[in-house]
């Protein structure tokens, strides 16, 4: 059977047409699609951070003279199960020495790039407010003073998580510690 | 199959991406706003958190004019007491050095945004209202003063609002006040008060409305000083005794009282209240025959950090967040407004 050539090279021009078209669609979903997810991202580190300021001052707040110390404060983190159905993560980053302040930072689990911060409203390396952002200094702390309920400081909690929590701690020297956390029922701190 | 077919499928297939792009930017539109918007709400609330419940840190910064501005470690203004604690009460002196500091060379607009962790990423101004708005017009040499009060948020003039006020003249050397009889504000929401029988001379008058318990005070002076905590800073020499200016409240009423208290004489036009009332309204002081007045009225303080008058501003791209706070034992509304600087 005879061909023409001008049809083998329309035909090979339709093809890679339709390859590109293809392509160009998928690339173009791709970006609204990490644009969205991006937005989510900000939503749950705003999220996050305003818990964080909440805590914080809840605990300046209520601890104050020689009466309330030493009770750890927490607010639950309802935490959406996942992000159009990709999982992520949420940490706790120190840029104090960028004079950049604590930030809050969530991220795709698949996606490490696509991630948002949120800033936590104290700034200065020597403030008295300090978050937990070293693996080191993780460990558990006593909620009120029943010991029924501990929070397990970690400086990453990961969505759907129903235990997370972020806490606030006053104690001696007018220094308060905030992180995030997990809490246990049943199993008491240090 | 000829060229032009060939050139007619490849058309169809870039109108459908250029149509499919187009569908998606469109549908995803509505939720990146909604997105972003939820997100400047959440920014908001946690400012607004943040500066109505953290004292500050030295949380003393306001009445402590040894604290420099530019040397805070926190930015807060609730009030700060070692015993006691109030939600949404704010600090009267952390309030005026928002815009009144010590040192008026200090630009406090970098400051607070800096402070807030804030970067350049937003902007944020905020604004102080009482919930009245209250005009005090005086006439001329007359010692009459007409006094309008309006709703904030309609404008519509308040029948029967009680005005009480308080004149104080120095008379021998020492502030003396002289006191209005109660009145009322008439349909039109207005009131006359007459002080015309009182020498003229510089004077301090406060006025307070109170209309269904909610009471706006207004402190009127010609001559006016700076007060941060005890400490009165004037460009005028200040005599030995002060006069604290207070609003109680006795018998259902609100009454303006006052406490005479010693002033001694601190470097470079600083002075020393020796026994400091706690929440009064006015400290005056007397200075070569004329009344000197430290005002803590801090209606109509707004702070913003950008230099353009943000109320004149219309900005759809703000949020603003509103709460009823308490200063000096006074109810006031504050908004804060908080804008993206960048995308």
């Amino acid at each position: 059977m005879h061909v023409p050539i001008q049809h083998i090279i329309g035909t090979v021009a339709i093809i890679g047409l339709m390859i590109s078209v293809g392509l160009a669609y998928t690339i173009e979903t791709s970006f609204v699609q990490q644009d969205i997810s991006q937005q989510q991202l900000a939503q749950v580190s705003e999220m996050v951070a305003l818990n964080i300021a909440d805590t914080v001052n809840l605990a300046n707040f209520a601890n104050f003279g020689n009466f309330t110390r030493n009770n750890t404060m927490m607010i639950s983190l309802n935490l959406p199960l996942d992000l159009a159905g990709r999982a992520y993560a949420v940490q706790l980053l120190n840029e104090t020495g960028d004079n950049q302040g604590y930030n809050v930072n969530s991220y795709l689990l698949d996606q490490r790039t696509t991630n948002a911060n949120a800033t936590v409203p104290f700034n200065s390396a020597q403030d008295s407010v300090q978050l937990t952002t070293d693996v080191t200094s993780a460990g558990n702390l006593y909620w009120i003073e029943t010991g029924v309920e501990a929070v397990t400081s970690t400086i990453v909690v990961y969505g759907g998580n129903s235990h997370a929590v972020v806490w606030a701690w006053k104690g001696e020297g007018n220094v308060t510690l905030a992180g995030l956390g997990v809490i246990s029922v049943g199993q008491a701190g240090k | 199959m000829h060229i032009y077919e060939y050139l007619f499928a490849a058309a169809i297939m870039i109108t459908m991406l250029l149509a499919s792009s187009s569908m998606i930017e469109t549908l995803s539109a509505p939720h990146t706003q909604t997105s972003e918007r939820e997100q400047l709400k959440m920014t908001s609330e946690k400012i607004m958190n943040q500066i109505l419940f953290n004292p500050g840190n030295p949380p003393n910064w306001g009445s402590d004019p040894s604290v420099p501005i530019q040397g805070l470690q926190t930015f807060g203004l609730a009030q700060y007491n070692e015993t006691t604690r109030g939600a949404y009460v704010l600090d009267p002196d952390k309030i005026l050095r928002l815009s009144n500091d010590i040192n008026t060379n200090v630009t406090l607009r970098p400051i607070i945004p800096e402070l807030l962790n804030l970067g350049n990423e937003y902007g944020i101004a905020l604004e102080l209202a009482t919930p009245l708005e209250v005009n005090v017009t005086a006439t001329p040499d007359s010692g009459i003063y007409a006094i309008s009060v309006t709703s904030q948020e309609d404008g519509l003039p308040v029948y029967k609002a009680t005005i009480t006020a308080s004149v104080y003249y120095v008379d021998n050397g020492q502030i003396v006040n002289q006191k209005a009889q109660p009145n009322w504000t008439d349909p039109s929401g207005t009131c006359t008060i007459d002080f015309s029988n009182l020498p003229a001379q510089t004077k301090a008058l406060i006025v307070v409305v109170d209309y269904a318990n909610i009471c706006v005070v207004k402190v009127l002076s010609d001559k006016q000083a700076r007060i941060f905590g005890n400490q009165i800073l004037s460009n005028q020499t200040l005599g030995g005794t002060a006069c604290q200016v207070l609003i109680t409240e006795g018998n259902g009423a609100r009454v303006i009282e006052n406490v005479t208290s010693g002033l001694t004489s601190s470097a470079n036009g600083w002075y020393q209240l020796t026994d400091p009332e706690p929440s009064t309204i006015a400290t005056l002081a007397v200075s070569n025959n004329d009344v000197i007045c430290a005002s803590r009225d801090v209606s109509n303080v707004t702070y913003s950090s950008i230099s353009v008058d943000f109320s004149k501003l219309i900005n759809p791209v703000s949020y603003s967040i509103e709460r009823t706070v308490t200063i000096n034992q006074l109810a006031y509304s504050i908004t804060l407004y908080v804008w993206r600087m960048s995308y």
